[in-house]
């Protein structure tokens, strides 16, 4: 691995040998009264933090909360208003993403950042290319590749394009990149938000063994059960402000909730009996084809009925999306049909289902649930642009349509930047979905799909969306909950199907199964399968 | 729905323009020797020096300005329209053929049926493409691209010799001339030779119209759901393939009448010869593109490149540079215009894109979280 000779100088400090974990004492990077003003508005005030050498510090807290502000300053994205960033005991300026890079921190962001038709290779080795005289030497690239993904454990194919490879995959082909870099602070944010449960396993050990190696590593994450296994010390931020930096040891998911939102934090859900009324939704039969042709959803048959939440639980990848996007009339049914309230509604428009009566929470809010360039207004008016009180012949009335947004931010505390005039992409995670929510409830739906509600949304967000889930049930409102998260599963379902490959294989009372059961049922084992307990 | 005031917005093509007239000067001298100072005075007051020369300013915005207005809505939808030149001539055979063979309309019904008409001819030109693209998945810049050459031979046909167009028993392949009532009223004169017609009112209020479409109405509204993420439209209810046909209608409609505009406002008959030399089509694309795909921005770009148009016949009457070099300066300056005001789209992609292949987020436009 050796640089190219014009580029030695910069170089030169990415070589440090790897600083001792046991002997060391002095933070390999230290923030010390770091504060971020926009306007008025403080992301980060008066921030302190310390990575040391060879650990996993974990850094959570609410969406908000300021995280990826300190990390974008870290990463040379933005500049502190305050504040001094030291490595290695010495004072830095940041300028820039290449010049984090050349100081040694890489970073693996949420929403990956590779080019789909470049092979895994292309992309490591983009901007730092192995050359021959004139000609790229991907030869050479992809040994390299190869090499550090043994070493680590980072299974991945250099010569496959990115496209054709899982999440998981690319996320251990953007941490490859860090290291081909030669990184020697990682920081991960939200590193398992879009794993399967075995990859999130895979990846915590590839983690652990990084640390192990001498790495220290940043990681940011919202499931507190994650950060318990695999964090040395937790710092947590609450409204852009540290509250404190603890070590791992004896904290427990309330100790650390506690500290994300300053107050006890219900982390089961607290409800009723559920009492199902008439069927408000009912598939028979139904087939549904994925992007590639093949039959994602097979023969699905199931109720819904009003006042009560049915969770449909699996893997992803099991057909749950095409499901979905079915039901809202955005994918073809090839054969069965689909009844909502006693109206059919197979093969209407998805203007139409929504009329029916359909609020819809989509699984990607990015992609389908809001147009990230529209302001708030705009977007809570997504599906009404029709509806004669936002339009009249044709033209909107931007009074209403500014009176139903500040509304809605109002009753589901979305927290904005500008009101209703922020453009929906400069919210954070959380307050997108809360926005998204508010939206499909207040057009008080007779069936509310909620696809993945509570994916990348902070722990406080979680609760409150659990809330109004569960008081939606109790108004009457039929609930499809689809969930990979078998605790969301099971503790807000009133009943639970399964879907494996494209079919229910199972069905079960909430409350009356445990996750080793439900688990069994959800990778398709036949000894769980068809059992209603 | 409220924007703010983007001031990056306005300063980028500034700059451009801007530049491009400092290229423009270097070359002047470096090229010709001849004095860039007195070519660029001759310019300006050829553009603006005088009520003819705002006249003629305002007769040749018209047309690319409704053409630029074309490119826009159709951008606006996610859609590129490079279909504008085909579009207009649609417009403008469909207004020759009012204007020639409807001779009995009375009064001022007759250039306004004429503009009719032609709004829909390169209406349904372009909805053409966007129907070939939705239900096809024929890409529509191809297909623009073939129904420009189509949209001409067309016309030749129509006015070759022989052809239905053609005026008979002459051997001129062209038309007849318009009636006096489908020519586009003029309501200005600053001086004889300079007709301001009805044409620079009809731009302004497309202008107006296409402001008030896009920002204000349901139908704008989808429009621009659908351009900037089509998922999140479709699942909006809204018909992806509805709204791509109906842009691609008012984008052509807009095109058509800046044929119509072109040709009632300036020309007396319609003429094989000019099928192949028009170029609003193109020349909207460059309006549009320096407008920075808004409806007045369109307007402020239509105006300052028929501003440019008009100097170049300032500096040829002032004989300030030899002939024949000032159109190609005028050329030169546009094209420089439309190159700085692109690459600094390019630019701002290529760091968009360094910063992501380093790992960054649009750091920019996050303030929370």
């Amino acid at each position: 691995m050796q640089a190219p000779a014009d580029d030695a100088g910069v170089r030169a400090d990415r070589q440090n040998p790897p600083v001792d974990p046991v002997s060391s004492s002095q933070p390999i990077l230290e923030l010390k009264g770091i504060s971020k003003a926009f306007g008025d508005f403080y992301a980060n005030k008066n921030v302190d933090f310390d990575l040391r050498a060879g650990e996993i510090h974990c850094l959570v807290g609410e969406n908000g909360a300021g995280k990826s502000t300190m990390m974008n300053m870290l990463y040379g994205l933005l500049e502190p208003t305050e504040g001094t960033i030291s490595m290695d005991g010495k004072p830095v300026a940041i300028h820039g993403p290449r010049h984090a890079i050349d100081l040694g921190i890489g970073m693996v962001h949420q929403h990956f950042m590779l080019i789909p038709v470049f092979t895994v290779a292309e992309n490591i080795v983009l901007a730092d290319e192995p050359t021959q005289g004139m000609a790229l030497d991907m030869k050479s690239g992809e040994e390299r590749v190869r090499e550090l993904s043994d070493r680590y454990g980072l299974r991945v194919d250099p010569t496959s394009l990115v496209r054709d490879i899982t999440v998981g995959q690319q996320q251990r082909a953007e941490i490859l990149k860090a290291l081909f870099r030669k990184a020697r602070i990682l920081i991960l944010d939200e590193p398992t938000a879009v794993l399967t449960p075995q990859e999130i396993d895979e990846l915590l050990k590839v983690v652990r063994q990084l640390r192990d190696e001498g790495m220290s590593i940043i990681m940011i994450t919202h499931k507190l059960k994650e950060v318990l296994s695999i964090a040395d010390r937790i710092s947590v931020l609450r409204r852009g402000e540290m509250v404190g930096t603890v070590d791992c040891e004896g904290q427990t998911e309330q100790s650390l909730a506690r500290m994300m939102v300053g107050r006890d934090v219900l982390l089961r859900v607290d409800k009723g009996e559920s009492i199902p009324e008439r069927p408000v939704l009912q598939l028979r039969n139904l087939w549904v084809k994925d992007e590639r042709k093949l039959d994602a959803v097979r023969g699905a048959t199931f109720e819904v009925h009003a006042g009560e939440i049915v969770a449909l639980a699996g893997i992803d990848g099991n057909g749950q999306e095409e499901l979905v996007d079915a039901i809202a009339g955005l994918r073809k049914i090839e054969q069965g049909e689909i009844v909502l309230d006693g109206e059919n509604i197979t093969g209407l428009t998805p203007h139409e289902i929504s009329e029916a009566g359909l609020g819809h929470i989509p699984q990607d809010r990015l992609r389908r649930g809001m147009v990230v360039d529209f302001d708030l207004r705009e977007n809570a008016m997504l599906h009404d642009w029709d509806k004669p009180d936002l339009v009249r012949f044709g033209i909107i009335d931007r009074g209403a349509c500014a009176d139903r947004a500040d509304m809605l931010i109002e009753m589901y505390d979305v927290r904005t930047g500008g009101g209703s005039g922020s453009r929906a992409g400069s919210l954070s995670g959380g307050n997108q979905q809360k926005m998204v929510i508010a939206r499909e409830i207040q057009r008080d739906p007779k069936l509310l799909i909620a696809a993945q509600p509570t994916r990348g949304v902070d722990i406080g967000a979680i609760e409150f969306i659990h809330r109004r889930l569960v008081e939606e049930r109790d108004a009457g409102t039929a609930v499809l909950l689809v969930s990979l998260e078998m605790q969301e599963v099971l503790s807000l379902a009133d009943r639970i199907i399964v879907i494996f490959e494209g079919q229910i294989v199972a069905e079960f009372e909430g409350g009356r199964v445990d996750e080793e059961r439900l688990g069994l049922a959800m990778v398709g084992s036949a000894d769980a399968a068809g059992g209603v307990a | 729905m409220t924007r703010r005031f983007d001031i990056e917005a306005i300063m980028v093509p500034f700059l451009a323009v801007i530049s491009a007239m400092l290229v423009g000067m270097v070359l002047t001298y470096v090229v010709t020797g001849y004095d860039p100072f007195g070519a660029y005075a001759s310019l300006i007051n050829g553009a603006i020096g005088s009520p003819s020369a705002i006249g003629a300013t305002m007769l040749r915005a018209a047309p690319i300005t409704l053409t630029g207005l074309s490119v826009m809505i159709a951008f606006r939808a996610g859609l590129f329209n490079i279909g504008g030149n085909g579009q207009a001539i649609m417009g403008l055979l469909l207004a020759g053929v009012v204007g020639v063979k409807l001779g009995a309309l009375p009064g001022a019904s007759h250039w306004i049926v004429a503009l009719c008409g032609a709004a829909i001819a390169g209406g349904l030109w372009g909805a053409l493409a966007g129907f070939l693209k939705v239900a096809r998945g024929a890409h529509e810049v191809v297909v623009t691209i073939m129904l420009n050459y189509i949209a001409i031979r067309f016309g030749e046909y129509l006015l070759g010799l022989g052809g239905p167009l053609q005026e008979k028993g002459s051997s001129i392949p062209a038309s007849t001339t318009f009636d006096t009532n489908a020519q586009l009223p003029v309501f200005w004169r600053p001086d004889p030779f300079t007709e301001v017609h009805v044409g620079v009112v009809i731009a302004l209020a497309a202008a107006t119209f296409a402001w008030f479409l896009i920002g204000r109405t349901a139908l704008g509204f989808q429009i621009r759901a659908v351009g900037l993420q089509p998922d999140a439209a479709e699942y909006g209810g809204m018909s992806v393939t509805r709204i791509t046909v109906i842009a691609m209608f008012i984008a052509g409609a807009f095109a058509g009448l800046g044929g119509a505009v072109a040709t009632l406002g300036e020309l007396e008959r319609l003429q094989k010869s000019e099928l192949a030399v028009i170029q609003i089509g193109f020349a909207g694309i460059a309006v549009a593109l320096l407008g920075r795909t808004t409806a007045f921005g369109c307007l402020f770009a239509g105006l300052l490149m028929g501003a440019l148009d008009s100097g170049a016949v300032g500096i040829q009457n002032d004989n300030a540079l030899p002939p024949g070099v000032a159109t190609k300066l005028i050329g030169v300056i546009q094209g420089l215009i439309v190159l700085f005001v692109g690459t600094d789209l390019v630019f701002r992609r290529l760091s968009h894109r360094i910063v992501g292949v380093f790992g960054g987020h649009g750091a920019a436009g996050m303030v929370k979280s």
